[in-house]
This record gives structure tokens, sequence and C-alpha cells, in this order.
């Protein structure tokens, strides 16, 4: 699976931000056409987004926030958009599994007309509100495009009446909610942008708590986020010899026919297979080591 | 329709997209002219030494592929680059399709 660690928010109105957005190295880049962009500039933003991924060239994935299709622009946004096939469409304010699969299809249609491969470009949903959250798992499987659900906090703090801190705490149950059904969907979840770019404790604080409660990474608007949130993401020595050692002794194992493995003593079954797996991707996006050090 | 161009159409109208007041940013002018008098494109420029001449046919291209003619372009560049350029472009001619 690909990794996320970070996804940068980058806006679409603007031509030095768009041509810059890959020297701060995130996994993926989103351009954004939505809450960056004025009403008045929404025709403007979509020509230089378009215009930004079919003739730059960007060191990672890079994917398009657009309007949502319930608004005058969603669907023009799509139109033109597709024309260049970006790696994902990023949907604001998924709630309902219709929506989800209306913009499927207009990505399949896309793909046929211009000769893409079916299914190459993907799609990340933002969940705002808190229908969406209790729809997450079923919007996550809406569409088999959907590799990745996030949350924005903001509107959803908004929906439920809550008031935003430092910590966060009015969306807990809306976080654990999100990475719950991102497992269980078998989709990628992204951890919620930090609104006060200023505030570098705060932002650590909260990269931490999300990686700690199992989110793949984050979304980020300010680019001086990017190493930040790629260094908490890092695993840490001690982690990464002990998954080399687990990934070892679990190849052995196969190799040998074994049914049971164990590392000192302890038994290895799949899930802590899986989570050495995990922490040789971090280590290896980190350059800590190079790729078949964990093999 | 050309993949990743635009729609094609006649200008009715002046119109702008794009900014003087920001970095790699430009604003790109468009207005109709009388039948037969073709393209005029003006160019102000900090690198017209340089670009002048790279910027012009960019804008050209761009009035080529939707066939728009008899028109006054103007490009005041603030250091744009070609995709940019590009992009005013194409939004300042559907801009100026647009019936009021």
């Amino acid at each position: 699976m690909k990794l996320r660690r970070t996804m940068l928010f980058v806006p679409g109105n603007d031509p030095g931000k768009l041509l810059n957005a890959g020297v701060y190295h995130p996994d993926s880049i989103i351009f954004d056409l939505e809450d960056a962009v004025s009403i008045n500039e929404k025709d403007a933003a979509r020509d230089l987004v378009k215009n930004a991924i079919k003739y730059n060239e960007y060191p990672c994935e890079v994917g398009v926030r657009v309007n949502h299709i319930s608004t005058p622009f969603g669907y023009d946004d799509l139109e033109e958009i597709l024309k260049v096939c970006p790696d994902f469409i990023r949907l604001p304010k998924s709630e309902a599994e219709e929506d989800i699969v209306a913009v499927d299809k207009i990505i399949s249609q896309a793909e046929q007309k211009y000769g893409y491969e079916p299914g190459k470009i993907k799609m990340v949903l933002t969940i705002e509100t808190a229908k969406g959250i209790l729809n997450s798992y079923k919007l996550a499987i809406a569409s088999k495009r959907v590799v990745a659900i996030g949350m924005g906090a903001e509107d959803l703090a908004a929906d439920l009446k809550a008031t935003r801190s430092k910590g966060g705490q009015e969306i807990n149950f809306a976080r654990s909610q999100l990475l719950l059904s991102a497992r269980a969907a078998g989709v990628q979840a992204i951890d919620n942008v930090f609104a006060d770019v200023s505030d570098i404790e705060g932002f650590t604080a909260d990269v931490q708590m999300g990686k700690q409660l199992g989110f793949d990474g984050k979304s980020v608007i300010h680019p001086k986020h990017v190493a930040l949130v790629h260094q908490i993401y890092s695993p840490a020595e001690n982690e990464i010899v002990k998954a080399q050692k687990i990934l070892l002794a679990y190849q052995e194992a196969l190799a040998n026919k074994s049914g049971v493995i164990a590392l000192d003593g302890k038994m290895i079954d799949a899930p802590i297979v899986d989570r050495a797996e995990r922490v040789l991707r971090y280590a290896q996006a980190m350059g800590i080591i190079q790729d078949g050090d964990g093999k | 329709m050309n993949q990743g161009g635009m729609d094609l159409g006649k200008v009715l109208r002046k119109a702008q997209a794009g900014r003087v007041d920001k970095k790699n940013d430009v604003l790109v002018t468009i207005e109709p002219t009388e039948p037969g008098s073709g393209i005029q494109i003006e160019i102000k420029s900090p690198v017209i030494a340089e670009f002048g001449r790279q910027i012009r046919q960019t804008v050209q291209s761009v009035l080529e592929e939707t066939a728009v003619d008899d028109v006054l372009v103007q490009v005041e560049d603030k250091g744009a680059m070609d995709f940019a350029i590009r992009a005013r472009t194409e939004t300042a001619i559907r801009r100026a399709q647009r019936e009021v």
C-alpha cells in the first residue's frame, strides 16, 4: 500500500504555490479547488490546476480536492480535472453513498473517454458531518476507488455544535470512529488538519496522538509541517530492529514450512507480521533502511 | 475538444484572468476587435528580453487551439511559468466567451 504520511493542501489559484508544491516532498499533494478558492475564481483555479498537472512534474502523487457535486462547481471541476488524469480526487463533505457512486461513475466515464487504465484514478474522502462520520464505513466501501478517508475537523465541530480546543477532545469520538471505519473497510485513515500553523507544540502533540491512535498519516496545510510529520511517523531504531527480526523469523518459518512461529519465546501471528511490515515501510520511506533490509 | 484543452467559441466581450500583484502570476486581458483584424498580442514583462517570444508563442498557441481570432490580448507578466500563462489565457478566453 502506498505511504500517505502527509497529504499537503495547496491553494489552487496560486501559480507560485502550485509550482513549488513538490519541493517539500510530501507523500501526496492536494491541489485545492474548494475552501482555498473564492467563488469568483473557481473557473480560474480549475484551469490553473489542470495546466499545472499537465505541464509540471511532481515527485509524488497529485490529487485535486474538487467542490462537492451539490455545488454549481463540482461537475465542472471533475470535467476539466479528469482530462489530465490526477492520481486521485479528494471529495469534500462526503456524507451519502450515492454521491460517492456518482463521482465514481463520472471518473469511470472519463477513464474510458481519455483511454486511461480503468480504476487508475483513486478517491480520498473527507468526512465533515455527524451523518458522514456515522456512515463512514459505508462511504469507504461505496467505491473500489476509495483508498483513504479523512475528516474535516472544523466543519465537523460546527456540525456537532462543539467548541474547538487545542487538545481536540471534542472530536475524539469522530476521530476514533473514522479510524475504525477505515480499518474495517481496508482503506487508509488520514488524520485531520491542525489549523493553527504557528502552534508547533500543539501540532506535534496532535500528530503524535494521531499516530498513537493508528492513523496512516495527516492532512497538512503548511509546507513546514511535512518534515515534522514524517519525523514523528518515523519508527524508532528499536522498533525497526524488532520488526526486522520478526520478518526474518516469519520468512524462516515459511521456508521451513513451520506452523508455529516464535521469536524470543513469544508467538508471532499475522497481526504482528503486518505491524512489522508497516514499521519497515515507514523506515524505508525515511531512508533509515534500504529497500530489502527487512526481507 | 482537445484533451486537457477547452471548448471552442467566439469572444464576445472584454475579460481578464490572473493577477499582477502576485509573483509567478500573469494578468491576461482579452477583448474583441474588428472582424478581419486578426490577433494582436501586447506583452509587459520584467523578462521580456529573455522570454517575450516564448510568452507570445504560448498565448498564440492557446488562441489557435481555441480557434479565437480578431482579438487584442494584453499580457502583464509577473514571472509566470508557461503553465500559468496558458491557464490564465484559457480562463480569460472562457470568460470573454460567456454571455453577460
